[in-house]
């Protein structure tokens, strides 16, 4: 029933954010409209009506290749959490990011910019529990499952994916509300700071805001 | 007046008694929230979530400019200890704190001028706490005035193992933890009298009473 659910509801926004997204000056890293090889659509890179992957459960009807990738995860001597090899939509987002899977082979780039590659020893844990529990072990994270998240709810009920951190735990891909442009994300500031609000981030991290939403400080 | 001058010494200590507490990283020595430079982040002076440092092993998304310094370490007739140029967090530490890297070095910018002063150790360690060195139960058989790291509380909840050394080693982190303040001897733990100098040692264990010494060592 959740499958049909999920079907209806992809073909509705196909159909109708279209509409939205189809305007003039492109609103996300992720709004392929004006790419050769984007197909005149911002949802068929990634999002098809029929025949979807089906490799990774749940998955939103997706239309790309999945990622085989074996990935080196974070490991740190202060972690409390225990990141597994990446899971969910993190597998979605590393199709491309990951360098191994290429938009009608465009892969993401130039290096270093977006581009996460095999070993994710440098970036962020994903793909780990992060609950009461974890937070009552670390000593510096706030329990997620009473912390509100600043999207209306708590911690555990928008930003967590079944009770996992993934990489949609802090991005968005889809955005659309935000009004950074892909030509301000590109400007770094004179210290070298790309901007804050920027990177498809599901709230601004002004202020270190967004990291200070899990770790408290 | 004898009341009203009881009152406002009472309210002054009342007042000044906030800075007993711990607090976080906010208002810190090392909060950069209100530099220019920082463009009023909390974090990414020295993390980031991606494309982190990976120069220091183990360390935490390192986002700062890490030295390359040379450094000449403690020594001492009576150390039973072998402490090697700085490792770990205390690398991390002295990428700041050892005066040759400036403060604003973050991301990808190189260009700043602001050093540490009041808190630089400089290169030369020989004048402070050995760092970087392997602190367990045979260094502290052999030591005979160390206790015994693998089974004494540290008095943060385990062990001083587990909850002070990095990997077995003591390294700056045994002691201060930059993500908060510390006011740890009333008063005079943030004002000298004669300079009115203000400090803020960020340590883990308030060493009131020396406590945090002699959390390790054993007189």
């Amino acid at each position: 029933m959740s499958k049909f659910l999920a079907y209806i509801t992809v073909v509705f926004l196909i159909n109708h954010l279209s509409i939205v997204m189809g305007q003039e000056s492109p609103l996300s890293h992720h709004d392929f409209k004006r790419s050769s090889w984007g197909g005149n659509s911002p949802c068929t890179p990634c999002h098809i009506t029929r025949s979807g992957s089906t490799k990774i459960p749940s998955s939103p009807i997706w239309s790309k290749r999945d990622t085989v990738s074996i990935y080196q995860v974070y490991s740190s001597t202060t972690l409390n959490s225990y990141p597994s090899l990446p899971s969910g939509k993190s597998k979605q987002c590393l199709a491309c990011h990951d360098e191994t899977v290429a938009n009608a082979n465009h892969m993401v780039g130039p290096p270093g910019k977006s581009s996460l590659h095999i070993s994710l020893r440098n970036s962020h844990p994903i793909s780990f529990v992060y609950d009461a529990n974890l937070a009552m072990t670390d000593h510096g994270l706030n329990d997620p499952s009473t912390t509100l998240s600043g999207l209306g709810g708590t911690i555990e009920e928008d930003l967590l994916e079944d009770g996992r951190m993934e990489c949609t735990s802090c991005h968005d891909v889809h955005n659309i509300s935000r009004q950074d442009s892909f030509e301000r994300d590109n400007l770094n500031d004179s210290k070298g700071h790309a901007g804050r609000t920027f990177f498809s981030l599901r709230k601004s991290n002004e202020g270190s805001a967004l990291c200070l939403t899990c770790h408290n400080i | 007046m004898k009341v009203l001058k009881r009152f406002f010494f009472s309210s002054l200590l009342i007042f000044f008694s906030v800075f007993l507490y711990s607090q976080g990283l906010l208002n810190s020595h090392h909060d950069f929230t209100g530099t220019s430079w920082s463009g009023g982040e909390a974090c990414s002076p020295c993390h980031t979530p991606h494309n982190a440092n990976m120069l220091v092993p183990d360390s935490p998304l390192w986002n700062h400019e890490v030295t390359t310094a040379s450094y000449q370490v403690y020594s001492s007739p009576t150390l039973n200890s072998n402490p090697g140029q700085p490792t770990g967090f205390s690398k991390l530490c002295l990428s700041c704190h050892d005066g040759t890297v400036a403060i604003e070095n973050h991301g990808s910018y190189t260009g700043g001028t602001q050093y540490v002063t009041w808190g630089n150790v400089t290169t030369d360690l020989r004048d402070d706490h050995p760092i970087s060195f392997e602190y367990n139960t045979a260094l502290a058989t052999v030591d005979g005035g160390l206790h015994d790291p693998a089974s004494t509380p540290s008095g943060l909840g385990g062990t001083i193992a587990e909850d002070l050394l990095q990997s077995g080693y003591l390294q700056c982190t045994s002691c201060h933890d930059p993500h908060i303040s510390r006011n740890t001897q009333g008063c005079i733990g943030c004002h000298n009298m004669a300079t009115r100098v203000t400090t803020d040692l960020s340590l883990r264990i308030s060493n009131t009473g020396s406590a945090l010494c002699l959390t390790c060592h054993d007189k």
